[in-house]
């Protein structure tokens, strides 16, 4: 595979709100690619909310999202390309087979036949998905589904991957199918932004760390840095330690 | 654009192609059902035109158009009802959206596929009404395949334009509303519409058949010219209408086809203009908070209620129902148009108040009564079950199947029965019938509620889509069509039956002969045994299903 260009996601000041209430107030940061960010927080804490911001699926009252330095909402067409998206439920049309479900995704992103046999191939052995790709997604557990949804988002070959609760309905096998290949994506160059309350995986996976809390980024380093910071070891007692209510 | 096109024809394919005797046997049944229905549809409409042409001095001929353009007015109206509901979940709520809008693709062409299955959403009930009414229209008139064709053109156009208007009308509000809530501003379209439609009601004093029983001729023949007149003649129905009717030897209606321009060009204007707004109404669509404000706790009991499972799924149902706009959208509709009907009993020309005709009238109020229940039933009732979705594995683990269809037949038995009840007592107190004759309509009426709420909950039980959670869309599938195919039939029987009974009272009445009653009786326990029979297979049916069903 030909080495991809260096690619660059910044966020600055970005703050959404819903009516009165406010999911994301001043965020910032920066990634770079390589990065696995695991953005990690309790439920409510503004994690989908920042992530649909980014995906262009949510306009946002405040704060800029940066692509190697240009806008992403002044030329989303471009920055869609440049993106993939698994969301926290995974949609498929339950009429078409997972074949024709990625045939008509790489359509989408103007790839040719050629080129989406060669990924369909690619992510049907990577993913082991190949003995139930022709069957109607309507007969697909949870897990199969989600397969297919990332290797949806993966097949355009984006530079950007934004991941919402991956391991949500995934049994141990899938589940390291998909870190495997999270991780060969930051090998390639991809910056992965994958939201998750699965703390094994931000600890086992990712480089960077942002830990959202009542719509505040209370925290964006590295797992190292934290460790050092809070003085304890595990990720776990880290986390309920930002996160714990104020009595 | 073309793929998404080419995905959705897949999958309506693959929803109706035949892979196994099963699947033949139910498209079968369900294709025999469907030309049942649409020719039972086309043979009334048809047997109506052509009664009326028979008559003498074109009288006939001039009701017949007055009463395909008063059809085509109410088409119209509730397709831009219609679409101004089914746009907030097709073009805001549905889950395809999500996906759609991370990709490439143009958020026109999205739009563009959006409103076509907007169209199909919000026009398909019209659809099988119509379309036999412009063969019936064709053939009475004997204009011929070419009439057919153009009327049938005609009126997509028609449906383009409401749909679109509809769309529109959405678009507007919520653009310069925008510290509201869709669902306000979907409530807010329909009131001022509705309002709209009140104030030209009541200004214009529509006058159809509004002639005084002591008219003298020439008063007959300026009503007879006056009937040729379309009402609502600039609405887009009353343009069609006027260019479907042009007779023979008349010249090319170029004013009809410059006035039907009139509202195209805005409407693609319109259109163009809500295309470009869509994807930034999307984006500040907020899906997830409705409300700044928490909602109160309502699901707390009166004392006498408190351990009752049946109440508590009914309570659950209540909420869920008044916290859903397009479900409280549509059935407000609905009900404001009732409320026009009853002004409009109410407001019945003198001419009606004579004794035989406010009989006829009450026949053809309990007739429209019952399908308008029918009609409910089916966008309402039918998808109650569905709409259960996921949660339906918890009712099935924490309560028992046959507590929670009790509910469900309960609770919708009581919502059609009322509203039914009501107006047909509102309407027969107006036009000051007999007693014996209200007594009878409200046990026929309390009956078909309880026919049409267990057909619509029963099928619902047997069709039910769990994985669906659009009402509309799950009332207007395969399931719907049979129930809307099954409640119409009912209706058509249980009113058939009193038939007979009734056109003997008005003859009594007319030639002032003692009626027995009992004839009413029998009518009333025939109907009765129906029912009875509908609710026992149907309900066993539904509720072996719900036992059998796993998720």
């Amino acid at each position: 595979m030909e080495e991809r260009k260096k690619t660059s996601l910044e966020i600055s000041g970005l703050t959404k709100n819903y009516g009165k209430h406010t999911a994301v107030k001043d965020l910032s940061l920066s990634l770079e690619s390589g990065d696995i960010f695991g953005f990690i927080g309790p439920n409510g804490a503004g994690k989908t909310t920042t992530i649909k911001c980014i995906a262009g699926l949510l306009e946002f009252q405040a704060g800029e999202i940066k692509i190697n330095g240009a806008l992403s909402h002044l030329n989303s067409d471009i920055t869609k390309k440049r993106m993939g998206y698994v969301p926290d439920t995974p949609f498929l049309y339950d009429k078409l087979t997972g074949r024709e479900f990625l045939f008509f995704v790489g359509r989408i992103y103007g790839m040719d036949r050629e080129s989406i046999e060669k990924e369909i191939g690619f992510y049907s052995k990577e993913m082991e998905f190949a003995d139930y790709m022709d069957l109607r997604t309507e007969e697909y557990s949870h897990g199969m589904k989600q397969r297919i949804v990332i290797a949806s988002a993966l097949m355009h070959n984006p530079e950007i991957l934004l991941v919402d609760e991956p391991m949500v309905g995934l049994d141990p096998k899938s589940g390291r199918i998909v870190k495997d290949l999270f991780k060969k994506g930051a090998r390639e160059n991809r910056i992965l932004f994958v939201s998750t309350h699965t703390l094994s995986l931000a600890e086992e996976m990712c480089n960077k760390i942002g830990i959202m809390d009542k719509g505040r980024l209370v925290y964006f380093g590295s797992l190292g840095e934290l460790k050092e910071k809070i003085k304890k070891d595990n990720l776990e007692e880290i986390f309920l330690e930002i996160t714990k209510t104020d009595e | 654009m073309n793929e998404i096109i080419r995905a959705r024809l897949k999958t309506v394919i693959r929803s109706i192609l035949v892979t196994d005797f099963r699947s033949f046997v139910r498209m079968l049944s369900y294709l025999t059902v469907v030309s049942v229905f649409l020719y039972f549809n086309y043979f009334v409409f048809y047997k109506i035109f052509a009664f009326l042409l028979k008559t003498e001095e074109g009288i006939g001929y001039s009701i017949a158009t007055r009463l395909t353009s008063m059809l085509f007015s109410t088409f119209f109206i509730m397709l831009l009802m219609s679409s101004i509901i089914t746009s907030i979940t097709t073009f805001f709520r549905t889950p395809e959206l999500e996906f759609l809008f991370t990709t490439p693709l143009d958020a026109r062409k999205i739009f563009v596929v959006k409103l076509i299955e907007n169209g199909v959403y919000a026009s398909w009930a019209t659809m099988i009404v119509s379309i036999p009414l412009m063969f019936a229209l064709g053939n009475a008139f004997a204009y011929g395949g070419w009439f057919i064709l153009e009327a049938i053109l005609l009126f997509i156009l028609m449906v383009f334009i409401a749909v679109s208007m509809g769309l529109f009308i959405v678009f507007f509000f919520s653009e310069f509303f925008r510290k509201h809530t869709l669902s306000t501003v979907i409530g807010g379209s329909i009131l001022a519409l509705l309002l709209i439609g009140a104030v030209l009601f009541f200004v214009k004093s529509p006058d159809i058949f509004n002639m005084p029983k002591t008219a003298n001729l020439a008063e007959v023949e300026r009503f007879v010219s006056s009937l040729e007149v379309e009402q609502f003649k600039n609405l887009p129905s009353g343009i069609i209408i006027g260019i479907i009717f042009r007779r023979e030897g008349t010249p090319f209606p170029l004013h009809q086809i410059i006035l039907l321009l009139a509202y195209i060009v805005p409407t693609l204007f319109l259109t163009a203009v809500s295309m470009n707004l869509y994807k930034s109404k999307y984006v500040s669509y907020e899906k997830t908070y409705s409300k700044s404000s928490a909602h109160k706790n309502r699901m707390i009991f009166p004392t006498v209620f408190k351990k009752s499972r049946i109440a508590l799924i009914m309570q659950k149902d209540m909420l869920s129902f008044l916290r859903d706009p397009s479900q409280w959208g549509q059935s407000a509709t609905f009900v404001l148009l009732l409320v026009f009907y009853g002004i409009s009993i109410v407001r019945s020309p003198i001419y009606f108040k004579s004794p035989f005709y406010t009989y006829i009238l009450a026949f053809a109020n309990l007739g429209f009564s019952t399908y308008i229940m029918a009609t409910l039933s089916v966008r309402f009732i039918f998808p109650l079950i569905s709409l259960e979705g996921r949660t339906f594995s918890l009712i099935k683990c924490s309560m028992g199947v046959r507590d929670y269809y009790n509910a469900k037949i309960l609770f919708n038995f009581l919502m059609i029965s009322v509203l039914g009840q009501l107006l047909i007592i509102c309407t027969n107190a107006f036009l000051g019938l007999d007693r014996i004759v209200v007594l009878v309509s409200m046990a026929v009426t309390f009956i078909v509620s309880f026919g049409i709420t267990v057909i619509n909950t029963g099928i619902g039980a047997i069709l039910a889509d769990f994985t669906e959670t659009n009402p509309s869309k799950i009332a207007s599938g395969f399931g719907g069509i049979i129930s809307a195919i099954a409640s119409l039939a009912y209706i058509g029987l249980c009113l058939g039956i009193l038939s007979n009974p009734t056109r003997t009272y008005f003859e009594y009445t007319f030639k002032k002969i003692q009626f027995n009653n009992v004839y009413f009786l029998y009518a009333v326990i025939a109907v009765f045994v129906i029912t009875a029979g509908i609710f026992a297979v149907l309900y066993v049916l539904g509720l072996n299903s719900l036992k059998k069903r796993s998720l």
